[in-house]
């Protein structure tokens, strides 16, 4: 679907139920304004990001590298510029929505998968706190460093549930740490014997130090 | 199976490759530490201006892993040559302790971009007794400026489980990057 059709997607990773309540309750009031449908969403792709950057938890690599994020905190003047209050104000919340809606419909050409296409997905950077992540995460962000795969291809190269794969990129989706572009299905090398040579050292090596796989 | 596989420790005098290989070596590492200028001797007693080496024996054949430190800078570039053949990772340490930690950086993917490219890498900031989240972000923008995606994390290069932990993201990249491309600049 493309960005003329379909609601746009905000991710709020760090924000309680509350307070995504009265995002939603916002977006109700802001409807007439807005000139395009936003929802609140759990599910990605997402097209923006809003993060409690008091709740110190999850924050900190969200902001990092992200470039679609918008900071919403208690001070705003304590912290970058584009930082709007918490709790949210419509004005402010309209302002931003209406920002990115128009940057997303002017991209909208690079936006779409092709005839036939799908969703793929690819690594901008690695979460500078990938060491704490799920280790099994850690072959989902290897699988997308250097190529762009979708969330099938993903789940066959390493071996995961799609569900577990999904979780993953939309972690990094929310840190604007992934890029989402289009791939045309290619198939995969599962099971090629590069794939493997590499599976089996690894495992040697990993039983050498103590390491279950 | 008879395999020889590599691994390379960069990173400036005083980064801690001699103390990452000695960490995972299961022979006596050797360092071929040679006197250099008196700025860097006043940094530390012995500061490797060539070459270490240690080595980890597989299980059940003749496979080994050759671990290789090789200072990072340009005017060096010419060690490479040692290890290129069968490298399967390098490690690029940064000194969070000393100032040029970036530059060090910077120099080294500038002069190895080509085979950095071809191989499994992984940024490890050492020495930062504390945070590093600044330096972490330094590290990225480094990378990216050089058109490298690569994790960046930081260890205690004097814990073994530190340098491990290190080298299995390494094999991770290795399993499930490199699962059907070649490695390797002329591979
Ligand atoms: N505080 C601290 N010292 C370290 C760490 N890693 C290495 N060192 C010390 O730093 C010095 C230089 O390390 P070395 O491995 O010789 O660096 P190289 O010149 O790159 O081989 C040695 O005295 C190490 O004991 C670390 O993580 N923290
Ligand atoms: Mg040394």
């Amino acid at each position: 679907m493309d960005v003329q059709t379909r609601p746009l997607s905000i991710a709020c990773p760090n924000f309680g139920i509350e307070e995504k309540g009265a995002l939603r309750s916002i977006l109700g009031l802001l409807k007439p304004y807005l000139g395009h449908p936003w929802v609140v969403s759990d599910a990605g792709p997402f097209d923006v990001c809003f993060v409690n950057v008091d709740n110190p938890d999850d924050a900190a690599t969200t902001l990092d590298v992200a470039s679609r994020v918008v900071r919403c905190a208690l001070r705003p003047k304590q912290h970058p510029k584009g930082t709007i209050h918490r709790p949210l104000r419509p004005h402010e919340v309209l302002a931003v929505l209406s920002d990115v809606t128009k940057q997303l419909k002017g991209s909208e050409s690079d936006d779409r998968p092709h005839q036939g296409g799908h969703w793929g997905f690819r690594l901008r950077g690695w979460p500078l706190d990938f060491a704490k992540w799920p280790k099994p995460w850690w072959r989902v962000l290897a699988c997308i460093a250097r190529e762009t795969h979708s969330i099938a291809q993903i789940a066959e190269r390493t071996g995961l549930p799609a569900k577990y794969v999904e979780a993953c990129i939309e972690r990094l989706l929310a840190a604007q740490l992934v890029e989402r572009l289009a791939c045309t299905p290619a198939g995969v090398a599962a099971g090629s014997s590069l794939k493997q040579k590499w599976s089996a050292l690894a495992s040697r090596f990993l039983e050498k130090f103590g390491l279950a796989r | 199976m008879n395999e020889i596989y590599k691994i390379v420790f960069m990173g400036a005098p005083g980064s801690g490759k001699t103390t990452c290989i000695a960490s995972l070596s299961e022979v006596p590492p050797i360092s071929t530490d040679v006197p250099c200028t008196d700025d860097l001797m006043a940094m530390k007693d012995t500061t490797t201006v060539a070459l270490d080496y240690g080595e980890l024996r597989l299980d059940g054949d003749n496979g080994r892993l050759l671990l290789y430190g090789l200072p990072g800078q340009s005017r060096f570039s010419y060690m490479f040559e040692v290890v290129r053949t069968g490298l399967f990772g390098a490690i690029l340490l940064v000194d969070a302790s000393s100032e040029d930690a970036i530059d060090g950086l910077s120099e080294t993917l500038e002069t190895y971009r080509d085979d950095l490219k071809a191989i499994p890498i992984v940024v490890a900031i050492n020495k930062s007794d504390g945070s590093s989240h600044a330096l972490g972000l330094r590290c990225q923008q480094e990378l990216h400026a050089h058109g490298l995606v690569a994790p960046v994390m930081t260890l205690d290069a004097r814990r073994r489980e530190d340098v491990v932990q290190v080298f299995e993201v390494l094999l991770t990249l290795l399993e499930f990057g490199f699962d059907h491309v070649k490695m390797g600049r002329t591979a």
